[in-house]
Order: C-alpha cells, then structure tokens, then sequence
C-alpha cells in the first residue's frame, strides 16, 4: 500500500519517541506519586495508540514481504482467538473482551514495527534505543522522588523484609522489572557507542543495574542477569571475548546479590499474636492468609525472605494449580487472573501467583498456555535463525532485542506481566521479541519483482542474490510436470463455491423437523462417549460442542453438515490445484462439487455422513499429495486423517481397503516399504484406539450392527438401484468424474488413485451398500476432470457444446430430485405433492421428519392420564431410537419418568439396576407386548398432523405390567444392537 | 491454517462453557454439602463472622466441638451461597467457592437472614 511520503518520514520520525513516550508513561501509572500516577493513567493509552498509528503506517511503507514473520504471526493470532473465545465462558467477559482487545493493540504494534523494522534496521536500532531511555528516565525519576519524597521511594523494613528502594513504582518489583529487561540494552550501547555517548550508555547500565539491585526483586536480579548472559553468548563476539563477557555479568550478578542481602529486616517485636478472642472470625484466622499458618490461637510463624524463598510464592503456585485443574482446558477467561486467583496463603500476599505462565494457565488454560508457549518459541527460533546470519554490528544489536525477550521469559517465572498491557514491562519485552524476528527475515523482492518486471534498483537485485532458488513463490512441479498454481486462490475458489452452497440451503435450514437418526445423534450428543453401537463417536462429539453453544438447534446441527461440505470443496479445489488446474480448473471443480445433488443435501440433515465425506475426501487429498508431489513426509497426517475417518464412521475402511489395494496392485507399492505407511497406519491405530476399547468392553456391538445393517440395506437397495443413485446423486459431475479417472490413470504416480474411486464403488455395489457410501471417493476424479477439461485442446466450439450438455444434463437431474434433497418445497407441499415417498433409486428422509412432536406429546398426554397408583407405570419403554429420542428432546418437564429404549446404543443408557416391574411402552407391535407384559392396555395411538404414513403413525402406545421386574428382561427381550 | 484454527477455537467454545458449568456444579455440590451440615442457617452454634471480605462478601462461622470455626459460609450481597470451607478436619480446609463467578450459585438464603444474624453477632456496620 502507498502511504504518502510525509506521512512515513513522520511517522518514522515519530515512532521511536513515541515508544520512549509509551514506556514512561506506563510507569508513570503505575507510580506512587499521585500525581505522576494521574498523569500516566491518562496518557498511557492515548501514547499506545498514537504509537500504533504510527507503527501501521510505518509497517504499511514497507513493501518487503517477510515470510519469516508470517509464522509467529499465525501463532500471535491463535493465542488472541484463543483469549478472545475466553469471552464465552469467561467469569468476568466484558472484563476478557477489554483486555483481549488491548493485547491485540499491543501485538499490532509490535508486529507492525517488526514488519517495518526488517526493511530498515536503523529503525530498530532507534526503537531499541528509545526503550532504553524510557527506562532510563523512569529510574532518573526513581532518583528524582527518592531525593525529594524519601519516603515514597522506599519500602520500608519490616520483620519479614529489609528496606528495598522502590524508585517510581507501588512496589519495588514493579520498576525492577522494566530495568531488567532494558539492561542488555544498555550493554549493548555501551559496547556499540563511542567517547561520550558509550560513557552515557555505561551510566545508565549502572543505574538500571543499580536500581535493580536496592529494589532487591530477586526476580529482577536474576531476570537481568539471564538476559545479559544471553547477550553476551550470542552477541556474536570472539570465543575469548565472550567469556570474559560470561564472566564478567556473573561477577555482575554475584555482587548484586550480595548487595542486595545487606539491608537487615526490622527487628521482629512480639511474634503475630492473634487478637483478642472476638467474634470477627477475620481478626483471628484471616482468610487471606489461613493455609500455612498454623491453628488459629497459636501465634503465627515468622516470614523469614531468604534469597531463594520466604515469599511463598511455592504454595502459593500450587494454589494456583489447584484452581487451574478445575478448569484445566480453557480456564476462567482471559485477563481474569487477578479475580480468578484467591490468596488463601499465610505466607503469600499478592492478588495474582505471581507467575505469568501460571496466570496464563489460570486465564485460558492448557489450550491457551499451549498456544502461548508455541508463539514464544517460534520467536526464539526466528530469532536464534536471525542472528546465525547477521553481520556482527547488526548481530549485536539483535542479540540485545533477544536478549530483552529471553529476559523478559524467565521475569514471567516469578511476575505475572506477560499479556498484561498495563504493565511497565510487558511492551519492552514484546518489542524486543518483534525487533530479534525482523532480523531474521531474509531478503526477499516484492511480488512484481517476480512477474517479470525489471526489479527495482540494486538493492533489490542484491536481495535476489540472496533468495533460494523456488523458495520465494513456493511454487513447485504438478505430478505432470506442470507448474503448481498458488495456494491462496485455490482456497478462495473452494470458499466462493462452499458459500455459494451455504446461500442456497440456507433459506430451508430446518425444514421440516428432526429426522429419526438426527434425534438419536442428538441424544447421543447428550451422552458424549467413546462409542456408541452403530456409529463411532464423532458426530456425536460434535454435537455435543454444538449444542453446548447453540442448545437443541437443528440449524445449529445441519450447519455442521454444511461446513464439512464447504470444507470438502475447498479440498476438491486444492485438489485441482494440486493436479496443476488453473483458477478455473479449481473454481469449477469446486461448483461441480457443491451442485452434485449428494452435496446439495448437506444442510438437510445432521448425519454421520457429512463427516465421514469430509474424512474421505481430506483423505485422498493427502494422498495426493503423498503420491503425487511425492510428499513422503505427510504419511503421518494421513494416519491422523485415517485415524478421525476411523472415528467418523467406518465406512471409511472401504476406503483405506482400497488404497492399500490400488498401491500394492500398481508400480507405486514400492512406497510401502518406507517407514511411513507404518507409522501412519500406527497413528491411525491409535487414534482409533479408544473407539475399540469401547467396542472391546461392551462385546463388538458394531460387528452385530454391521451385518444386520448389511442385510437390512442389501434388501432396500437392488444393485440397478445403486448404479442408478450414482448417477442421480453426482448428476453431470459422473462425466466429469469419469474423464478425470482417465486422466489420473495416465499419470503412473497418481495411478493407485485413479484406481480407489472404482474400487469403492464396486465394493459397495456388490456388498449391496448405500448408494451414497462411495461418493465422497469421486471427488478426486471430479477435481481431475476439470483440470483435464481446462487442458482440452479441442476448438472452442466443441468445448462450449460439451459444456453446454453437462449443464443441461446436470439441470434436468436436478430438476428431478432437488425437491427431494434440499427442503425447498414447505410442509403442505412436500406432503401434498408425495416428495416425501421414497424408492430405490430415490432415497429421502422427509418421510422420518414428520410427526415427533405429537408423538411426544401423545406419550405425556397418556403419561399424566394414568392413575397414580402403585401399580401404574415407573418408565416409558420406547421400541426404537426414534421414539426414545423424541420423548428425551421434547418431553423436558420435571415430572418426566425414566425413558428407556433397548435399541442399539439407548440398550445403554440407562441406570444399573431396573427393578420396575410396569411401563409405558411405547411403539412395540402388540405381538411382542404379548411376550413382554403379562397384561397390557392400549392407551393411545400415534399419529402425526399430517397423517403422513411413516414409521411411526398408528403405533400403540399401551400401559404393561412386565412379566418381570425390567432388568431381568432386558437382554433376552429388549436390548438389541440388530436393525 | 486458518480454517483449522477457527474450528479449533469454535470447539474450544463449547468445551470452555462445559468446564465453566461444571466447575460451578462441583462446587455448588461442596458448598451445598457444608450448607447442609450446617443445618439451619441461624443454628445456635453460629458463634463468629467476617463482613466484607473479598469482594464484598459475608460470612458466617460456626462451632463444632472446641473449633470455634468448624464451618463457614459466605454470602453475597443477594444472599447466594459463594463459598463455604469445612475445618474440621486436620489439615488444610475443604473450601467450596464460586467467588469469582457468583452468578453461577443457585443455593440463596434470604439476605434478610444474614443481615439479622450478623447484627445479633455485633458485627460492625450491623450492629443495632
């Protein structure tokens, strides 16, 4: 982006005072000079913001593109996303929400002069700099108070402590701080500066050094003392220098440890004795100070500080710990800390642990302490890269910035400042962190350099010089040869057809009702668990995580069937991209993709097999990449995607069958003797793991499930039936499909995948399976049958016909079976106009939408018409998943009595023991209540509004006193893992 | 990477909002448990109290045997239950709180009750 010249020269002008501005006055907030406080509390954001302006413009005058900050960017913005999805559960959320915000402020700031920095590292030079004379005006100002108010600027003795020189701040760790980190920069002056200069850089290192060591903040000392030994490791010099230099800050620390132990603590009077006996339980046993000191009446211990300990930071950890495992993955909310931390500890007094890591993990939890530790050290490593290739001068001067930031980590072990804007430390040290990564960006030509344009000056050309050859675009050879387009509008491609899929089905999200099977996900989504009898658990995760935002939405739920197709085109469209396909390769791919009646559904109902969609065709992606690039390294990620598709629903193993098969068949076996296959396949095992545990424990109910499904759809779908529900539900997309199985075939890498989507199909054509089950194994071909379309070399006439045809063949598919896969039609008319019927080679599941609400409400309406008497019934026992689930959805009232079902995975939910001997069954032929029910009586009927003949309609629901007590007839009558 | 890391944190959502209510469901079991071996609120062995701890809260502390501060329960200026700590035993106390989430507690006395209570304890800024 062009920024006006003047602009720039300003604002690179401007940014370095502005940061020292920054520095001051956020030590002047937290100072105990009134005044300095009310100044600094009023000046404090404005500066940050001015220095933000600045900073964006001075990062948008670069026109480097620096690829090495991209990385630790990413991470910077899962760590915020992580803190600012805190908002959802945080305890405090508007609390979250402002200090998310102000850390964002804080990393733009850091980022931009990063970014700005790396095209101009005399700017980081006056940015490090100006951080230094920030600190060194605010200890001058320490100095200035302690001549003037003594008092102010010093702490002073108690029993516990001796007196420690506070300077500016409220306490004296808070000044401390700051001047740990400023230290390495200050050496670094001292050693870059000649005649007066180097003299005023010497005197102020000893005045931050100084002030560190009467502060007595033994996390300071040894903050500053790390920090400097990292800037005299890796500030570049000669063997002999650096370890006169190790040397040297050692003798450094030892002497200000030293010193900092003279001050004697006041001598102690009469131990703490508790008051007198009153009824103020605070006088006597304080709440913030119970655990550790002793029975209340007995005097209290002394608190002795000692060098390494006395301060009570140790229980007062693992207090901290305590409460983090209450809620170990997200914690309390970020920016939480000091609300969340309750100071229980007799010898602690602080209202945060005192511990930035440990904070953190009281803020957001692991998730956000992981993604914090990834952002640190993918900075350390940017820097660490950084400064093995630096020239000594510009060396240095990176290793100070680092140094800040390695000083700034190990201060984060006994101060809670990291992520606390607010803090005189935090924004030192994150600048240091952004000014070491800029010097590891590499010199890289702005984008036109690579389009053939002449590049710009010598600068530029001594830029190119230094740029690995292939590095810079990252485009590399297609399996063909053919150069690979680039990523980005692949995925916009993928995107734009995912949100054009989105904005059709979006007006009929939720039409008409639950489906049967949607109502038992949910119900299993109640009940999160490690397997269930007919579907592995994944679906059922996810609908637990959704409705723990969005409660019992069914438009909550088929969103997710939507995302996994949006997700699934944007796989098609890296597909084609992969097979080297342009943008309109990948752009048509991905539609055709979408406009497939099968996708078109996805937003219809909430169902295991949009999941497993997005596992098979994140599969064959993989693969893709493994066999085509050849990409050996990401057998790995296979196995984790085999592994989640073995979670998802293990249709998915028809599709690992056939890979295995198609490499060992093809010239391609030969990569099945590296490791990683093997270590593929074992993380795949793992992953699958718990799922078998699972099956193990409750006897394979899945194996019975599979072969009763297999008979039960063997008999609903005839073999014409299942070639003909290829065709309607890929409509055009099977030419395309077809084409591309061609293509890949010619191409000997890409072979064995040419070969899986065959395989598949006539897999389930003769297991007579699903129609639907091979499908998502199509995407592949699809993708490779737009890239050999776009590569046609016939006369535009004849490919503008051909087009023509495969629109025209795909509208009148469409025309036949949209209504019946997308809800477009309204209840009256889908009932009226009999969409709902279902055949062979029309499968729909509207007919299984209707009527759950009134059965529901019948069950209840029976429920309360009973007498209440001993005899009458203790549960309802429901003869299917269906049943037993509508009534656990929509009969939520307290009175609602026990609801069983021993149907696949509902044989499981229930107490251990079912001593009742009556029901309310509900939906049993009366055959079977003849063998269940010594006696029983009809109650009522089910029946739906529209009286629409489905499943359920014209089932009894009867009152039935059991032949005996429930439990005894559960597994030879009820429970059943059979269809 | 992007898409990844949304659904990562879209995830991460539910997971937050489930440990939030769980944790509130743990504790609020504690304090209720402590609650009920304290009996009635106004039992005659409440003996001491503290009055504006914390954020603001009361307590109200009651003997058991010698342990003039066996049993404690701290309410809220709306009379919800937010913490209660069993001393009992030896040992650490078993504390129970929702402090820094009191909207979470769903055991409520009549603030009423606690205010006539402390006053009958003498408590400062209650007393008659």
């Amino acid at each position: 982006m062009k920024v006006p010249e003047g602009l720039a020269r300003w604002a690179n002008r401007l940014g370095p005072g502005l940061l020292a501005f920054t520095v001051v006055a956020f030590a002047f907030g937290s100072s105990t000079v009134d005044l300095l406080q009310l100044v600094g509390w009023k000046l404090r954001w404005v500066s940050l913001l001015a220095l933000a302006g600045a900073s964006v413009v001075l990062a948008l005058d670069s026109r480097r593109r620096a690829r090495e900050l991209r990385a630790p960017a990413a991470l910077a913005l899962a760590f915020l996303g992580v803190a600012f999805a805190s908002v959802a559960w945080s305890v405090a959320p508007r609390l979250t929400f402002t200090r998310a915000a102000s850390l964002t402020i804080l990393f733009a700031v850091v980022a931009a002069l990063a970014r700005a920095s790396a095209e101009r590292p005399e700017l980081a030079s006056r940015l490090l700099r100006a951080l230094l004379s920030g600190a060194a005006i605010v200890a001058a100002a320490g100095l200035l108070v302690l001549a003037i108010v003594h008092g102010d600027a010093v702490q002073a003795a108690s029993p516990q402590y001796g007196a420690r020189y506070q300077g500016l701040g409220l306490n004296p760790n808070t000044m401390a701080g700051l001047f740990a980190v400023a230290l390495p920069v200050a050496a670094w002056q001292a050693w870059e500066q000649r005649g007066l200069r180097r003299l005023a850089a010497a005197l102020v290192f000893l005045l931050l050094e100084g002030s560190i060591v009467a502060s007595a903040s033994r996390g300071a000392i040894f903050a500053s003392l790390v920090a400097l030994l990292a800037f005299a490791v890796s500030s570049g010099a000669s063997a002999r220098v650096r370890s006169a230099l190790v040397v040297g800050v050692v003798a450094l620390g030892v002497a200000g440890i030293g010193i900092s132990q003279i001050p004697k603590a006041a001598p102690s009077g009469a131990s703490e004795r508790p008051g007198p006996v009153t009824r103020d339980a605070q006088s006597t046993l304080p709440l913030d100070g119970e655990i550790g000191r002793g029975d209340p009446g007995s005097d209290a211990p002394p608190i002795r500080r000692r060098l390494l300990g006395g301060s009570g930071r140790s229980i007062a950890w693992r207090g901290a710990l305590r409460q983090t495992a209450d809620r170990p993955l997200g914690g309390y909310g970020f920016g939480t800390e000091e609300k969340v931390f309750v100071d229980r500890f007799y010898y602690f007094y602080s209202n945060v642990p005192e511990n930035s890591y440990l904070g953190l993990g009281l803020q957001v939890g692991i998730a956000g302490v992981a993604a914090f530790g990834a952002l640190a050290l993918s900075l350390l490593l940017g820097a660490a890269r950084g400064l093995r290739r630096l020239r000594p001068e510009a060396r240095r001067r990176s290793a100070a910035a680092a140094s800040v930031f390695v000083g700034g980590l190990v201060l984060a072990l006994t101060q809670s400042y990291l992520t606390s804007v607010g803090n005189v430390a935090t924004i030192s040290v994150w600048l240091g962190a952004a000014l070491a990564l800029a010097a590891s960006v590499r010199p890289v030509a702005p984008a036109d350099a690579f389009s053939g344009d002449a590049p710009a000056g010598g600068m530029v050309q001594a830029q190119r010089a230094e740029i690995e050859p292939g590095s810079a675009t990252g485009a590399a050879a297609a399996p063909g040869g053919e150069r690979r387009p680039p990523v980005r509008p692949a995925l916009l491609c993928g995107l734009a057809a995912g949100a054009f899929l989105v904005a059709i089905s979006a007006p009929f999200l939720g039409r008409y009702g639950w489906e049967r099977d949607e109502l038992y996900f949910v119900s299993a989504s109640r009940r999160p668990a490690l397997g269930y009898v007919d579907f592995p658990p994944v679906t059922a995760w996810v609908g637990w995580a959704v409705r723990e935002v969005a409660g019992d939405s069914r438009i909550g739920l088929r969103l997710t069937g939507l995302a996994c197709a949006t997700l699934s085109a944007i796989l098609v469209a890296l597909m084609a991209r992969e097979l080297g396909g342009g943008r309109r390769a990948q752009l048509g791919a991905a539609v055709a993709w979408v406009v497939t009646p099968f996708l078109l559904a996805s937003g219809s109902i909430y169902y295991t097999g949009w999941f497993d969609l997005l596992a098979w065709v994140a599969f064959l992606y993989v693969a893709l990449r493994v066999l085509g690039r050849p990409e050996p390294r990401l057998w790995p990620l296979l196995g984790v995607v085999a592994g989640v598709g073995l979670l998802t629903k293990y249709t998915i193993l028809a599709l690992l069958g056939a890979f295995l098969v198609a490499l060992v068949a093809s010239g391609e076996r030969r990569l099945l003797r590296s490791r990683g296959p093997l270590i593929g396949a074992a993380i795949a095992l793992l992953l699958f793991a718990p799922n078998l545990v699972w099956q193990a424990r409750h006897g394979w109910p899945s194996l019975r499930f599979a072969k009763s499904q297999a008979a039960f759809t063997a008999g609903a779908t005839s073999r014409p039936d299942y070639v003909a529900q290829q065709l309607l539900f890929l409509g055009a997309a099977l030419a395309l499909a077809v084409v591309g199985t061609v293509w890949l075939w010619r191409r000997p890498r890409l072979r064995p995948l040419a070969a899986v989507p065959v395989i598949v199909t006539l897999l389930f054509l003769f297991e007579r399976g699903q129609g639907a089950y091979p499908l998502p194994a199509d995407a592949l071909p699809l993708a490779a049958g737009a890239v050999a379309l776009e590569r046609w070399s016939a006369s535009r006439r004849v490919r503008r016909s051909a087009a023509a045809g495969l629109v025209a063949l795909h509208a009148f598919v469409l025309a036949l079976l949209l209504p019946h896969v997308l809800p477009v039609r309204t209840t009256a008319s889908m009932v009226r106009s009999g969409t709902w019927r279902a055949t062979g080679w029309r499968p729909t599941f509207y007919q299984e939408e209707i009527g759950w609400p009134e059965l529901a409400r019948a069950t209840m309406r029976v429920w309360r018409s009973l007498p209440r008497a001993e005899s009458a019934p203790q549960v309802v026992l429901a003869s299917n998943y269906g049943e037993a689930s509508a009534l656990d959805l929509y009969w939520r009232s307290p009175d609602r009595p026990l609801v069983l079902s021993g149907y696949l995975s509902w044989q499981y939910w229930r107490p251990a023991h079912l001593r009742q001997r009556s029901a309310l069954v509900v939906g049993y032929p009366p055959a079977f209540l003849t063998r269940l029910c010594s006696s029983w009586r009809r109650r009522g009927r089910i029946e739906n509004r529209w009286r629409l003949p489905n499943l359920e309609r014209g089932r009894l629901i009867a009152s039935c006193r059991l032949r005996a007590p429930l439990e005894e007839l559960w597994k030879p009558l009820i429970a059943t893992s059979r269809l | 990477m992007g898409a990844a890391l949304a659904l990562v944190l879209l995830l991460l959502i539910p997971i937050g909002r489930w440990e939030r209510r769980r944790h509130a469901h743990q504790e609020l079991s504690g304090m209720r448990e402590i609650r009920g071996l304290v009996g009635q609120v106004g039992d005659p062995s409440l003996d001491a109290y503290r009055v504006r701890v914390g954020f603001g809260f009361d307590c109200l502390l009651y003997r058991r045997h010698r342990n003039r501060f066996a049993l404690e329960l701290c309410f809220d200026g709306q009379g919800r239950l937010i913490e209660a700590i069993d001393r009992r035993g030896s040992g650490d106390p078993r504390i129970f709180s929702l402090r820094e989430d009191p909207s979470r507690s769903t055991a409520r006395v009549d603030r009423r009750l606690v205010d006539r209570l402390l006053r009958r304890l003498g408590a400062p800024g209650y007393a008659r």
